[in-house]
Formats: structure tokens, C-alpha cells, sequence
């Protein structure tokens, strides 16, 4: 059944701060204020207008964004799931906005992952330590046998699908290909260069079977999206990218152990339920933007996402489908394998996703898109976030 | 910096430990679904319940996934790459991320394989895994 919430709620401004180079001039809170400043202009809106705040980083990451800000808001979320993070932050914010609570909720995110080391080693010190929580669970039944996070969980995904379905090396390869070739449209991405099948399988192995060419950037970055209800939306200069449903799911969360089966993801129930509120299905996305820490964890979302049946992702990617021209456009900003990748890329699924049902994204822009969908992955295929936009409200 | 783990077992879970060094792999038991919980816990996850009484498993499972590190990322960990990170489950049914102490090429999805507890100097006895016979 539709959700009541079906384009009762829009993006209408959204920014984000990438750089070829890898790194950004800004960082910490003078980047935030600069994607939140860009998003809210790409809107017309102001800060004066914002009455809720959504992002993650320390405890209490909205309150302090709102001080540093001086904003006095109604309404804050500071929930954290990883990578899925803003997808679910929209979420929240829809039923929010909604329910009355905010009316104009900007979802921000920004990290300098790459500009932070050089920085820490030019001041002398180290970079970032390995991290690991303590006295939790992982620390003591996962963090003994030197499995390397986030990597080496979906390269055990990985393995898993390879014996049960035959998916292969060149198969996962093709969809780093593809993705690059999105990428050469994107004067922001950082690697733009064509790569091949034969350069995937050449690079090096991090955790077998992955190869290094299987892996995301790391990368400084930042984005914000503006959400507000349709009302509204409709006064403003921008074209709306409506809400048409959203829906989150989690089956664990740190501990791939506890993973219940390591081919199938949570995604494909928030998949199902978002589809559900927004009453469309997998035939009806023009463009698909999905996570892509690795690429198995692209391969796993299509299935999950119903573009094809659990175990045929590998034949699926193979004939290039997933690239500009393609019938399943998918990564058109060039992922987190060939854009960006500051750690939590769930943002700049987002911003991507409300460029093409904008039409606003350029050479890349899919031709007459109108659904988009942007399907966000946290921790180790753990947490997820299903948002389905669209041009048009009903 | 040495491997990301203090070996201090919360009490409620020290038979494992124990178990361990003694060359047993054991856990506590869920009745309602008659099966291990791995790691231990006071409610099972599956149905919530009580979890029972800690019983001696068999050490035997099969490989379920399994990946090979290439680079020695962790200072102070004892494997040198490549070595296989797996998950192993268990013939009693529980799953448990560990390490298969074999050549990499000879790990695959589906090998039997059996409980080889390691004393790892300075940590404690950890359950990796050998192939079985």
C-alpha cells in the first residue's frame, strides 16, 4: 500500500564539496557551514528559515552543529547507522516534517579523512589509530583473527556468493569499469581514467577475492540536502525532488558473525517497504544509486533491490548495463569506487539522485529520468536506508 | 599497538575461555531452538528466551565464508599474510568468525574443519580452526 507520506515531503536544495585532488581547503566546521550555506542557497532559503538539523559524528552532533550555527531548533537527529546514515536521517526527517515537528530540516555531512592525515603528518604525529570498540562484543570475538574492517567482511560476502552462484573476479570487475566510466563525466571524481576488466584483476589483492580496484576511495568530502514539505517546496525557486518513500532496516550490526545470512541484506526488506510507500517497483527506477564501499556490495544490492534474482547479479552487471548508455544506469556521479569516499558516502547518493530527477546533472544526466532511487549501506552490510524520489509529486 | 583485543572475558562468559585452553569448545545452550549461542549471551537471539546451561560441542563445522588477508595491516598480530579469515558453522549450528590455519588456496567454501584452540603469547587461547582429518 502507498504511504500517506508519498510526496507529501521534497528535496529541494542540495550541495556537495568534492575535489579531483582527493582533499579540501576546509574542513571540520568551515565545511559544514559551507555545504549547509550552498544547499539552503540552491533552495532559497537561509539559515533563519532552518528549524531542524540532522547529522552524525559525536554524541550530540546536531545540538553542536545547531550551536556552532546559533540555530534554536525544534527538532534535531543525530542518529548514526554508518554509511546509511543520511538516507535514514531523510527518513526521519520526512515523517518529522510531517508530523508537524520541522518544516525545513537540513541533512549535513562532511569528512577530511585524506586532509586529516596530511595534516597529522605534517604536524608530526600519526595518522588515525586502528579503531576498535571496546568492551564490546566485536573486540573480543571478531578483533582476535585480524579481520580487517570494513574490508574483510564483504570480501567474506564476497567469497560466499562466488561458491554459492559462480559469480567471478571479472564479474565483481565489471562493475568498477562501469562505474569509472560514469566517473570520466564527473570533473569532481577522483579517478577518471579508463580501467579495464584485466586492470581490476591486476591490482593487488587487500582481502581475497578482493582486489584493491574492488574498493572505495578515501577521500575528503561533504554534502547537505535540504528537506521540506511539498507545500512549501512548491513557493520555492527549485525544482522539488519529491519523497515518494523511504523506509530502514538493520540485521546487525558491527559483527558480521552475526550477519544471518552473509548474501542476503537487510536492504531488501527496506528495499521492498520503500518501493511499497512510494507504489512503484524495480521496473520503474530510471536511476539507481546504490553503495558501493566495494563491489560487492553493488552486486548484492541489485539483487536485493529486485533488479535480478538472488545469485545473478554476476550475469547481470556483465554486459555493462550498469554504465552511461546502459539500461540500468546506476553510480551516474562515479560511486564511492571512483568519486569520493570520506567514509559515510550515503550523502552523495542523495545529492546525485535529486540531480537526475532534477535533470540538473549535466553530461551525466539520464535522459527523461524521473525516478530515482538512492540505497544506502552501513557498517558491514548491516544498516540500510531506502529513498525513492521523483519528479513528480503524484 | 598490538592486536585490538583485551583477553578479559566478561564473567559470564569465561567458561568459553576456559573451555578453550582446556582444548573444548563449549557454549551456553538454547532449549527452544536446540542450539548454541555463539557468542554467549543471556537471552538467545533467535527466539529471546532464557538461554540454559553451557554444553561441550563437538569442535567440528564447516567453512561457511572465507576470505585471505594480503597485508600485515594489524602490528602485533601473530599470523603472517596472506592467512584466511573465515566464518566458520559449527555441525551444532553456531557460527563464529575465526582463522582456518591452512595454505590459503586449500580453504574453500564448504571444508570440513576442527577446533584448533592457539595459546597466543601475551593474550590467551583463541578458537581457530584446522582442516578436518
Amino acid at each position: 500500500m502507498k504511504s500517506a507520506l508519498r510526496g507529501a515531503t521534497a528535496i529541494v536544495g542540495v550541495a556537495d564539496a568534492v575535489s579531483p585532488t582527493g582533499t579540501l581547503p576546509l574542513w571540520g566546521r568551515a565545511l559544514h557551514e559551507d555545504v549547509i550555506r550552498r544547499a539552503l542557497d540552491d533552495a532559497g532559503l537561509g539559515l533563519g528559515d532552518v528549524d531542524g538539523l540532522a547529522c552524525v559524528g559525536n554524541l550530540m552532533a546536531a545540538p553542536e552543529l545547531a550551536e556552532h550555527l546559533g540555530l534554536a531548533l525544534r527538532w534535531t537527529d543525530t542518529t548514526m547507522t554508518g554509511g546509511s546514515s543520511f538516507e535514514v536521517l531523510v527518513q526521519h526527517a520526512v515523517a518529522a516534517i510531517a508530523a508537524g515537528m520541522a518544516e525545513v530540516v537540513v541533512v549535513v555531512y562532511g569528512e577530511t579523512p585524506r586532509g586529516d592525515r596530511q595534516r597529522a603528518a605534517a604536524a608530526g604525529r600519526d595518522g588515525l589509530p586502528y579503531w576498535m570498540p571496546r568492551d564490546t562484543p566485536i573486540a573480543e570475538w571478531e578483533g582476535p583473527y585480524g579481520l580487517r574492517q570494513p574490508l574483510g567482511p564483504y570480501a567474506l560476502a564476497a567469497s560466499r556468493h562466488m561458491a554459492l552462484y559462480g559469480t567471478t573476479s571479472a564479474q565483481l570487475a565489471q562493475i568498477a569499469v562501469s562505474t569509472r566510466e560514469w566517473a570520466a563525466m564527473n570533473p569532481d571524481a577522483k579517478l577518471r581514467d579508463p580501467l579495464t576488466i584485466d586492470d581490476v584483476l591486476a591490482s593487488p589483492y587487500e582481502v581475497a577475492p578482493l582486489h584493491r580496484a574492488d574498493c572505495c576511495l578515501v577521500t575528503d568530502g561533504a554534502g547537505a540536502v535540504v528537506v521540506t514539505s511539498a507545500e512549501r517546496a512548491a513557493d520555492l525557486r527549485s525544482r522539488p525532488a519529491y519523497v515518494l518513500g523511504a523506509a530502514t532496516r538493520q540485521d546487525h550490526s558491527l559483527m558480521v558473525g552475526e550477519m544471518p545470512d552473509l548474501t542476503t541484506t537487510a536492504g531488501a526488506l527496506s528495499a521492498q517497504e520503500a518501493y511499497a510507500a512510494a507504489g512503484v517497483g524495480p521496473g520503474d527506477i530510471d536511476v539507481a544509486m546504490v553503495y558501493d564501499s566495494f563491489t560487492i556490495t553493488v552486486l548484492l544490492h541489485l539483487e536485493d533491490l529486485g533488479f535480478c534474482p538472488k545469485g545473478e547479479g554476476g550475469p547481470f552487471v556483465e554486459d555493462g548495463k550498469l554504465g552511461p548508455g546502459g539500461s540500468l544506469p546506476t553510480n551516474t556521479n562515479g560511486g564511492g569506487l571512483s568519486y569520493t569516499h570520506p567514509g559515510m558516502y550515503g550523502m552523495f547518493l542523495l545529492t546525485e539522485a535529486v540531480r537526475q530527477v532534477r535533470g540538473t546533472a549535466g553530461d551525466r544526466q539520464v535522459p527523461g529520468a524521473e525516478v530515482a532511487l538512492a540505497h544506502g549501506c552501513g557498517a558491514v552490510l548491516s544498516t540500510f536506508g531506502t529513498v525513492v524520489l521523483g519528479a513528480v509529486r503524484s | 599497538m598490538s592486536a585490538p583485543w583485551d583477553p578479559a572475558p566478561w564473567p559470564s562468559i569465561a567458561p568459553f575461555w576456559e573451555g578453550l585452553a582446556e582444548g573444548r569448545l563449549r557454549a551456553p545452550w538454547c532449549e527452544r531452538c536446540d542450539r548454541p549461542v555463539l557468542y554467549p549471551r543471556a537471552l538467545c537471539p533467535r527466539c529471546h528466551d532464557e538461554v540454559g546451561p553451557w554444553r561441550d560441542l563437538s569442535g567440528r563445522g564447516t567453512v561457511y565464508a572465507c576470505a585471505v588477508e594480503h597485508r600485515a595491516w594489524l602490528p602485533g598480530f601473530d599470523l603472517e599474510p596472506p592467512y584466511v579469515v573465515a566464518v566458520v558453522e559449527l555441525e551444532e549450528g553456531a557460527r563464529l568468525v575465526t582463522n582456518v590455519i591452512a595454505p590459503p588456496d586449500d580453504v574453500v567454501v564448504g571444508m570440513p574443519v576442527v577446533l584448533h584452540p592457539v595459546d597466543v603469547p601475551g593474550k590467551g587461547f583463541i578458537a581457530r580452526f584446522v582442516p578436518a582429518g
